[in-house]
């Protein structure tokens, strides 16, 4: 029974970050943690589809929410399918709106016109986020897995750039919509996964300070995934580091411990670049070793998360 | 046609991306975001220009990786010479894509007279949207390719894709350009009435006047007007446009041109890499090279610098007290599950590009390179170079198991 519940931290987390940094499984993560308190959690995959099915090891996701586990969902968002749904919301008539999304003008519009598949898919997400009516909104937090491909972070300049063509009509009312929910600290978190390497660092950086200064939406701390485990003592790096080598012949097992030495010393600088260069601590994120993915092989994540969004 | 002037058989320093480079003019570097493309685009650029090719390496990354790289000065769409090692054989240029100002020079070398140029340039939508029509960074990117590779400066043109999660976009982008700024429809809006008069049946008529009142009830006006008039004056600039569309298909589909796709061993980003081979392989593209980045391996990093006077051998470990033991044994565990990983995602691919080119009805040898993850990562110009000369050396010219899937596959 969870009437009338109330829904600590923000409702919408943007989970986001370069290519191949993991946003998909701290996504997945941020969603388990979510759910062990008890809160009905929606995953939604933006872009790379598959990728989320394959973290949640659930079926193949589709554009409508299905339940992953309990009190956790998650559905795959299609750009084409989020217009449609986005057009018959803002005519009512059915029939204009279904010749417009037949005709041929407006596929070219759509495909031209930046940002406005980015529209449709949040303005689907709101309004999973909204109560209707007498209806509660079906999730308390909503997670979205976002590209941000590149320098441009086309989800959070949309409002932006599409409201600069459109300033009047359904579609302008439904960017200041999507753009109040942006930018409202007490419904939003956006959160920029790196990874504690030099470029994932440097690219992690510039898109913080943007989201920040720039599209003026509320960050968490960010996360850093997939840092090396510290294994040992000062003494016994010291130890280590003067043990020589094996590395005659096959390297043996001082050589990899040596290597987790080194690989920590460089993860680390990484990791404090970060700090110094959003000014904010970021959370790290254990690596994982076992390539087998599992749920509950996220816990350790969720763990480190529950940390970061209360 | 320039050929390029490889001294065949003499690589240099063991560098041999000549040999498999042959007569290739243009290699471009596909891969979905995050698996180092740049990076790679940029070390198969140095070693080609190591082996004597005079290179040109084009990013069109906006994030300007490359370009701090490269040291590379602000400013983009020139060419710049990077300098090389002594022994480089050849040359190396690089320049950064400039999607908008070149979008804007294209304009004005197509158009037919200058004002008409300007009224491009400087209409509402145009000025919004042109940089950033879906694929308008792909498109221009070919749009330099296609100059780069006539000019006779350049033997070889290495070329850094955008981030796109779709390769169909690169390969879409001059058909959906074309599509936007000649379609019909759009003309039709600026005089809704000329597709009316011709329309008879009055449920047809009620539709088109239906569906423009509501693109306009959907957008507000003033993107419907200025759409239509950027549409209108693009007519005159379209058959133009049309000609350089297909020279730069040519170019995509020339025997010269060929495709390295650039690949992270992540476990959980096989099955991308195969969709992404798949989608590309479904547009008539084979690519005969794969560059397997960020290969986990011990000797990618180098050993700790301690003074050699105190070194023991590694059975000393059994002096230590037990804890550590167990941690070191386990820290090679760890490492040996990476590098198993590693081991079978790159089995998946072999396997999966093979089935591609089964299905495609034939097998030509693909050469498989592989970069390794360097700890710290390479950022300057001079670790780039480092890794290229890594890459030159482990170049093998085609699957060294020789089999490769067919063989690996049971029977049954």
């Amino acid at each position: 029974m969870h009437y009338g519940h109330v829904v600590a931290g923000a409702r919408l987390v943007i989970v986001t970050g370069k290519g191949g940094v993991g946003k998909t499984t701290v996504t997945a993560a941020l969603g388990r943690a979510a759910a062990r308190r008890g809160l009905r959690t929606l995953l939604v995959e933006m872009a790379s589809p598959g990728r989320l099915a394959h973290v949640l090891a659930a079926s193949k996701l589709g554009p409508e929410p299905q339940a992953v586990s309990q009190r956790l969902d998650a559905v795959a968002l299609d750009a084409d399918h989020a217009l449609s749904v986005f057009v018959h919301s803002i005519m009512p008539l059915r029939a204009l709106s279904g010749a417009l999304l037949a005709s041929d003008t407006f596929r070219i519009v759509a495909a031209a016109v930046p940002g406005i598949a980015e529209a449709a898919m949040l303005a689907q997400v709101l309004d999973w986020l909204e109560p209707r009516g007498f209806r509660r909104a079906g999730w308390d937090r909503i997670i979205l897995d976002a590209p941000a491909s590149g320098h441009s972070a086309p989800l959070f300049a949309t409002p932006g750039t599409l409201g600069g063509i459109a300033s009047v009509g359904p579609l302008a009312q439904s960017l200041q919509r999507i753009s109040k929910w942006l930018h409202d600290p007490g419904r939003t978190t956006a959160i920029v996964v790196a990874l504690p390497e030099a470029w994932a660092v440097a690219e992690g950086i510039e898109l913080h300070q943007r989201l920040r200064d720039e599209a003026g939406v509320p960050l968490a701390r960010p996360v850093v995934n997939a840092v090396f485990p510290r294994r040992f003592t000062k003494a016994d790096e010291e130890r280590l580091h003067e043990a020589g080598s094996d590395r005659v012949g096959a390297p043996g097992p001082l050589a990899a411990a040596q290597y987790f030495l080194r690989r920590r010393e460089d993860e680390q600088s990484q990791v404090l670049a970060l700090r110094r260069g959003t000014g904010e601590p970021p959370l790290e994120l254990p690596f994982l070793f076992d390539p087998e993915m599992r749920l509950e092989h996220l816990d350790p994540i969720a763990d480190a998360l529950d940390e970061v969004l209360p | 046609m320039s050929r390029t002037k490889r001294g065949a058989g003499e690589p240099a320093g063991g560098l041999t991306p000549g040999d498999w480079l042959g007569e290739t003019r243009v290699l471009v570097c596909l891969g979905s975001g995050g698996v180092g493309k740049t990076t790679t685009a940029a070390a198969l650029a140095i070693a080609a220009a190591m082996a004597g090719r005079r290179t040109a390496v084009l990013t069109v990354d906006p994030a300007a990786r490359l370009k701090d790289a490269l040291e590379l000065p602000d400013r983009p769409g020139v060419l710049h010479p990077v300098p090389l090692p002594a022994t480089a054989r050849g040359s190396l240029d690089a320049v950064l894509l400039d999607a908008k100002g070149l979008f804007d020079d294209l304009v004005r070398r197509l158009a037919t007279d200058a004002a008409l140029a300007e009224r491009i340039v400087r209409n509402p939508v145009y000025r919004n949207v042109a940089g950033a029509f879906a694929g308008s960074d792909a498109y221009m990117a070919l749009e330099q390719v296609l100059d780069l590779a006539r000019s006779p400066e350049h033997d070889l043109v290495v070329v850094d894709t955008p981030p796109a999660s779709h390769a169909l976009e690169l390969f879409d982008a001059p058909q959906k350009i074309l599509a936007l700024l000649q379609s019909r429809a759009l003309e039709y809006l600026e005089e809704p009435g000329r597709i009316l008069g011709n329309a008879t049946s009055r449920l047809a008529r009620g539709l088109l006047a239906g569906v423009v009142a509501a693109l306009e009830r959907l957008t507000g006006l003033t993107l419907m007007r200025d759409l239509s008039s950027l549409a209108s004056d693009f007519s005159e600039v379209a058959p133009r446009f049309r000609d350089r569309a297909a020279a730069i298909r040519d170019l995509l589909y020339a025997p010269t041109t060929r495709y390295a796709l650039v690949a992270a061993p992540d476990p959980h980003a096989a099955d991308d890499v195969l969709a992404f081979a798949g989608e590309v392989d479904r547009l008539g593209i084979r690519c005969d090279a794969v560059v397997l980045n960020r290969m986990f391996s011990l000797d990618a990093t180098p050993p700790a610098v301690r003074p050699p006077g105190r070194r023991r051998a590694s059975t000393a470990g059994e002096e230590w007290p037990p804890g550590i033991s167990r941690r070191v044994a386990e820290c090679a565990r760890n490492l040996e599950t990476i590098a198993e990983g590693q081991r079978r995602v790159v089995d998946r691919l072999r396997d999966g590009l093979d089935d591609l080119d089964l299905r495609r009805g034939g097998t030509a040898p693909r050469h498989w390179l592989e970069l390794p993850a360097l700890r710290p990562a390479p950022v300057t110009l001079a670790e780039i170079t480092g890794l290229a000369l890594r890459l030159g050396a482990d170049l093998r010219p085609n699957d060294p198991a020789g089999g490769g899937a067919k063989r690996r596959r049971p029977a049954g």
